[in-house]
């Protein structure tokens, strides 16, 4: 059977234009073109279009977010409302906030890298939080976050502190651990591409290493504020290991930035500089666990100790409240581990390629 | 032993169309070829798609935009081409599933070529 239409069977242009908009733009191009093809009549296009378009948004999705950054943004998010108006009002802000970042993720061209890229994915999630709160003024007031407690001094530094700590985290993890597939899989083939490409990898690192040592200062400094009106010893002693250690994550971090690439490499000796930098970051991350989370656990189990003896002496059970900390510890090192995992599995890929050398097959126009 | 990536039923399915086509292996095409071997089951475009994501992303198959045609609004089509990794997979899951047909002929008999027959199963006491 010939499927190919004749050139005057087209979708009408409102229906075209609305397919369009609605197909992630990373495989806009050959899903459009695929719908075209198959064009016959506007119903059956437009069933086509909606039995597609769902496979293909998931499929994106999939692609451009990791499980940790998902768990992490939802942590910070729910944490920002909560504050706002408790947990069930919290749910729809939340909800349409994070939604809205993990489309705007998978309908972007590229990961964003710049300040003001990763601004605008931000805005994009507050906004979206801020039109699901308008609309349920409508539909559900029941739901919305009440205003008394949004003025609250509390919810005015949660709400910009927490929207501060998303462009933060994703300021200096770009795509949350979610590598484009060509990162992984294909090497480049010209000398400008690498050292594009390694400027780029040393870029993002260097400006991730002092987000998190500048991260590190700021909360050993901060940390002295709760470490001064502790009600108990035990968290006391918890607060000034959890200020040290910030203080050790910011030297640690700070001693780990690596030298830039020297000038005028050639492509061999680029590959060779690349592949021991990938390396070097991959060893980093599969190791992250000891150097990086370990040493937080001390100052940790004082804080609960210290929690659950506060507790007790108030005449409250403490198993709640230690339920709920070990539970956000244990969430927290889990999804950690597991992200900085599978990143390091996506760099060995990447080295894997490198290795193999120049890519045969055919190139992409 | 084989250490290539296992694959699910579709993704054999995806894999054998990509490999049958060869050139001619891009969406509309790949999901006719589906179609016609999955028969008389019908399945979306949408989940070829998602599909071929999925084992590009194995590291199974790799595209490539081709030249844009007048017919699809001067649009590009991506084309699909196995890697070795895939043809590995695609041979390993096709042994496996030829290891079952054989036994399965061997409990049933000749009949289980006959399609749409109604399957009376054979109690094993």
């Amino acid at each position: 059977m010939d499927r190919r239409p004749t050139l005057e069977a087209r979708p009408p242009a409102l229906i075209d234009r609305v397919v369009r908009l609605l197909v992630p733009v990373p495989c806009r191009e050959h899903v459009v073109g695929d719908l075209w093809e198959r064009y016959r009549s506007p119903t059956p296009f437009v069933v086509d279009a909606l039995r597609t378009i769902p496979y293909v948004i998931a499929s994106q999705v999939r692609r451009t977010s990791t499980f940790g950054g998902v768990v992490i943004q939802t942590f910070i998010l729910t944490v920002t409302f909560v504050v706002g108006g408790g947990l069930r009002r919290a749910v729809p802000p939340v909800a349409a906030g994070l939604a809205a970042l993990v489309l705007r993720d998978a309908y972007k061209r590229r990961v964003s890298v710049s300040a003001k890229q990763v601004a605008a994915d931000v805005s994009v999630g507050l906004a979206a939080a801020i039109i699901c709160e308008s609309v349920l003024a409508f539909v559900w007031p029941a739901l919305l976050l009440p205003w008394r407690s949004m003025i609250a001094w509390r919810s005015m530094i949660a709400f910009p502190l927490g929207f501060v700590m998303l462009f933060v985290l994703r300021l200096q993890n770009p795509g949350l651990g979610a590598h484009p597939r060509r990162f992984v899989s294909d090497a480049p083939l010209a000398l400008d591409a690498l050292t594009t490409e390694v400027r780029s990898f040393e870029g993002t690192r260097r400006r991730a290493m002092r987000i998190e040592a500048v991260t590190g200062l700021t909360l050993a400094v901060l940390l002295v504020v709760p470490l001064l009106f502790s009600t108990n010893w035990f968290i006391r002693i918890g607060w000034a290991l959890m200020s040290a250690y910030g203080l050790y994550v910011a030297a640690v971090v700070t001693s780990r930035i690596a030298k830039p690439m020297p000038d005028g490499l050639d492509f061999d000796a680029t590959t060779v500089f690349y592949r021991r930098e990938l390396e070097r970051h991959a060893s980093s991350l599969e190791t992250m666990w000891r150097w990086y989370f370990l040493p937080g656990t001390p100052g940790m189990v004082f804080i609960m100790i210290g929690g659950a003896v506060a507790a007790a002496e108030r005449g409250r059970p403490m198993w709640p409240a230690l339920t709920v900390m070990i539970a956000s510890v244990v969430l927290v090192a889990t999804v950690g581990h597991t992200g900085t995992r599978n990143t390091a599995r996506k760099l060995r890929l990447r080295i894997d390629t490198l290795t193999r050398g120049r890519n045969d097959g055919p190139a992409e126009p | 032993m084989s250490n290539a990536e296992s694959i699910g039923q579709f993704e054999h399915v995806v894999l054998a169309a990509v490999l049958a086509l060869d050139d001619a292996a891009y969406g509309v095409t790949i999901h006719a070829k589906v179609e016609q071997l999955i028969t008389p089951k019908t399945v979306s475009l949408g989940a070829v798609y998602a599909t071929l994501d999925r084992l590009e992303d194995k590291g199974l198959v790799r595209s490539w935009l081709s030249n844009p045609t007048p017919e699809r609004g001067g649009r590009s089509k991506r084309h699909y081409r196995l890697e070795p990794a895939g043809e590995r997979a695609l041979r390993d899951a096709t042994i496996a599933a030829k290891r079952i047909c054989d036994d399965l002929e061997r409990i049933w008999g000749g009949d289980v070529w006959t399609a749409g027959r109604r399957w009376k199963p054979v109690r094993q006491h």
